[in-house]
C-alpha cells in the first residue's frame, strides 16, 4: 500500500495539479470564511462551510484530483506493473484514495488554524467550529472516493471528470430536486422501488466475480419490492416524505448540516464514512471486473 | 515451475485461448511464437496475474496464480508489450518504486539497482525523465523493471520490438544471461531470435498449442524425420542403385541438378538415424564422389508456417463442415 501511496503523493506534486488543488480549496475556503465570519463578525466557522460554493467548489476540485487516478493507468497500461506485482487489488485502490485524501487534507489543516486566528477577536465556539471542520472534512473524503470509483471505471480521463462532476452535480442538485417532489407515501414507494432496481443493476453491473450475477441480481431485486411493498401495506407511515428522505441520502451536500451548530453528529459520521466504503469496495469490483 | 491447463480466455464470443495446456520447467529459455492475434499475450498476461480466466488453472511454482496471486506473482518478473512506465520518473525512481511493490528489503537495493543498470545499458540515462528517453531506452528501463528482484521466472513480451540490431544482440546477450539462472520466456515474432536465444519452442495458433519442442528437434518433430540433401557425380540408375541397397535410408527423392553430370537427392531417414559418415563412404567406396551435403531439416520459418498454417486450414475444414 505504501508503494502505491508514495508513487501517487510523488505525482500530485511533481505536477502542478497538488500545488494548484491546495491553492485553489484554500482561496475559496479562506474567501467564504471572509465573508461569513469577518465581514458580517460570526465567530462559527461552520456557517462558511454550508454555503452552496463549497459543494460547486467540490464539483471542479474533486475530478482535478482523480480523473487520472485509475483512468490514466488503464489508458498508458502502466496498470500492467502494478496488478503483476505481488500486491492485492485492495492495497493499490486503499494507497491511491489514501494519497487523495493526504492532498485534501493539507488544505484542511490550514483551515484548522482559521478558528484559532478568530478566538483573537473575541468568543469562539470551539468544539463546534472543530466539529465543523470534521464534517466539512468527511464530506470532502466522500466526494473524492466517488471520483475514485468513477475514474476506475473508464480509460479515458476526460470521460472520468466529465462523469465525476455530472454525478457531484447530481448529488448536490438532489436536495432541491426533494422539495418540488410530492411528498405522499405512493411517491415514497416508488422512490425506493426505482431505488431497488437502481442497486440491483450497479450489483449486475459490478460484480463479476460471482456466479449468476444477473439472477442474484434480478432476485435481489424482487426480494427488496416485495419487502417495500409488504412494508407500505403494513406500516405505510414510513414512507411519508420517503422520497424527500431518499433524496437526502444522495446529497452529500445537504448532510453537512448536522455538523453545523450541533455536536457531533454519529450517524452522520456513519453516513460518510459508508459512502467511502462503498465507492472504495466498488472500485475494486470495477478493477476485477476489468481484469475478469 | 509453471503449469498451464486447460487455459481458456474468453472475450465476449471470441476465443481468445482455447485449452491450452503446457508445463514449463526450470532453467530453461522458452520462445513463445504465434502469429498475430494467436493469444500470446493474453496468455502472458494470464500467467502473471493480470487478467482473469474464463477457465483453467495456472501454477506457479506451487501456487495457483488465481487462489494464492501474491505469493504467485513474487516469483514472476514481467516486461509486457507496452512497457509500464511512468514517463515523469526518471528510471531511479522507477526502479525504487518497482523495488517498492516487490517488497524488495532496503539493504540489498543499492547494489541491486546498479548491476540491474549495468546489465540492461541504462547507467547513462539513469537519471533523465523516462518521457524524454528513446524507445530502446525505454524498453530496457521495462527489462531492468522486470529482473529487478531476481524472480525465478522472468517473462518478456517481445522484448526486442523497436532496437537497433545493436541493442537486439546486446538485449540477447542479457537474455541468454538471464536464462543461465532463471527461466525466462519470450514471446517474439523474429525466428533468428529464438534460435539465437531458445532452447525450447511453443507455437500457438488460434489459442492452441500446436508444437512444443527443443529448438533443434522441432524440424525433425515436424516433418517425422531427418533429411539429407546431397549432390552426387554420377548417373541417377547408379545413385538408386546404392541408395537402394542402405538399409538406414526410408525414403529418397533425386532431382536433376544444376552441376554437369550431377544428380541432387534427398534422403530421408528415421529421426534418430544421422546418416550422413555412412552416406559419404558409401559413395566413395563406389567411386561416386559427393559434391555437397546438406542438412536439409525445416527451418524454423518453414516450420512455424506449417504447423501455424496447418492449424488454420483444420479449423477452416471444421468451420464448415459446421
Amino acid at each position: 500500500m505504501l508503494a502505491v501511496y508514495k508513487k501517487e503523493m510523488k505525482s500530485y506534486f511533481i505536477s502542478m495539479f497538488g500545488y494548484a488543488f491546495v491553492a485553489f480549496l484554500l482561496a475559496i475556503v479562506s474567501f467564504c470564511v471572509y465573508m461569513t465570519n469577518i465581514k458580517n463578525a460570526s465567530p462559527f466557522i461552520g456557517y462558511a462551510f454550508n454555503t452552496p460554493y463549497i459543494p460547486i467548489i467540490f464539483m471542479i476540485l474533486v475530478p482535478m484530483l482523480t480523473m487520472k487516478i485509475f483512468a490514466d493507468e488503464r489508458a498508458t497500461k502502466t496498470d500492467q506493473i502494478l496488478f503483476t506485482a505481488p500486491i492485492k487489488v485492495s492495497d493499490i485502490v486503499w494507497g491511491k484514495f489514501l494519497a487523495v485524501s493526504t492532498v485534501y487534507t493539507i488544505p484542511m489543516l490550514v483551515i484548522a488554524v482559521y478558528p484559532l486566528v478568530l478566538q483573537q477577536y473575541g468568543e469562539v465556539p470551539m468544539a463546534n467550529s472543530y466539529v465543523a471542520l470534521l464534517g466539512f472534512w468527511l464530506m470532502g473524503l466522500a466526494y473524492f472516493a466517488i471520483g475514485v470509483y468513477i475514474s476506475s471505471i473508464t480509460e479515458n480521463q476526460v470521460i472520468s471528470a466529465v462523469v465525476t462532476f455530472a454525478v457531484l452535480f447530481m448529488s448536490f442538485i438532489a436536495q432541491y430536486v426533494a422539495k418540488i417532489l410530492p411528498s405522499t407515501k405512493a411517491a415514497g414507494l416508488a422512490g425506493w422501488i426505482v431505488l431497488i432496481v437502481i442497486v440491483a443493476i450497479i450489483y449486475a453491473l459490478a460484480a463479476k466475480s460471482v456466479k449468476n450475477t444477473n439472477k442474484i441480481a434480478i432476485a435481489l431485486a424482487v426480494v427488496g419490492i416485495i419487502i417495500a411493498v409488504v412494508l407500505f401495506v403494513v406500516k405505510p407511515d414510513i414512507y411519508v416524505n420517503g422520497l424527500q428522505n431518499l433524496l437526502y441520502v444522495f446529497s452529500l451536500d445537504y448532510n453537512l448540516q448536522y455538523f453545523i451548530g450541533d455536536f457531533l453528529d454519529i450517524p452522520t459520521v456513519v453516513y460518510y464514512l459508508s459512502v467511502i466504503g462503498v465507492a472504495v469496495y466498488l472500485t475494486m469490483q470495477s478493477i476485477n471486473k476489468k481484469r475478469g | 515451475m509453471i503449469e498451464v491447463k486447460n487455459l481458456v480466455k474468453k472475450y465476449g464470443n471470441h476465443v481468445a485461448v482455447n485449452n491450452l495446456s503446457f508445463n514449463i520447467e526450470k532453467g530453461k529459455i522458452y520462445g513463445f511464437l504465434g502469429p498475430n492475434g494467436a493469444g500470446k499475450s493474453t496468455t502472458m498476461n494470464i500467467i502473471t496475474g493480470y487478467l482473469a480466466a474464463t477457465d483453467g488453472q495456472v501454477i506457479i511454482n506451487g501456487h495457483d496464480i488465481f487462489e494464492e496471486p501474491e505469493e504467485a506473482k513474487k516469483c514472476i518478473g514481467y516486461l509486457p508489450e507496452i512497457p509500464p512506465l511512468y514517463l515523469d520518473m526518471t528510471p531511479r525512481e522507477y526502479l525504487e518504486f518497482a523495488a517498492d511493490l516487490k517488497k524488495i528489503p532496503r539493504s540489498e537495493r543499492p547494489k541491486m539497482f546498479e548491476d540491474v543498470a549495468k546489465m540492461t545499458g541504462i547507467v547513462d540515462v539513469y537519471d533523465r525523465l523516462i518521457r524524454n528517453l528513446s524507445k530502446g531506452y525505454k524498453q530496457r528501463v521495462g527489462l531492468a523493471q522486470a529482473i529487478l528482484g531476481y524472480p525465478e521466472i522472468i517473462i518478456l513480451d517481445e522484448p526486442t520490438v523497436g532496437l537497433d540490431p545493436k541493442q537486439i544482440i546486446e538485449i540477447r546477450d542479457v537474455i541468454k544471461k538471464l536464462g543461465q539462472k532463471h527461466t525466462v520466456i519470450l514471446s517474439t515474432h523474429i525466428m533468428q531470435e529464438v534460435s539465437a536465444v531458445c532452447d525450447e519452442v511453443l507455437i500457438i495458433a488460434h489459442g492452441q498449442l500446436v508444437a512444443q519442442d527443443t529448438t533443434s528437434n522441432l524440424g525433425q518433430h515436424v516433418t517425422g524425420s531427418n533429411n539429407v540433401d546431397i549432390t552426387v557425380k554420377a548417373p541417377d540408375y547408379r545413385v538408386k542403385a546404392i541408395l537402394s541397397k542402405m538399409n538406414e535410408v526410408k525414403k529418397f527423392e533425386i532431382h536433376s541438378s544444376t552441376e554437369i553430370e550431377c544428380v541432387d537427392v534427398t534422403v530421408s531417414t528415421d529421426m534418430s538415424v544421422d546418416i550422413r559418415e555412412n552416406l559419404f563412404y558409401t559413395f566413395a567406396a563406389s567411386k561416386c564422389p559427393i559434391i555437397k551435403m546438406a542438412d536439409s531439416n525445416m527451418s524454423l520459418e518453414d516450420v512455424f508456417i506449417k504447423v501455424t498454417e496447418g492449424r488454420q486450414t483444420d479449423k477452416r475444414q471444421t468451420d464448415k463442415k459446421k
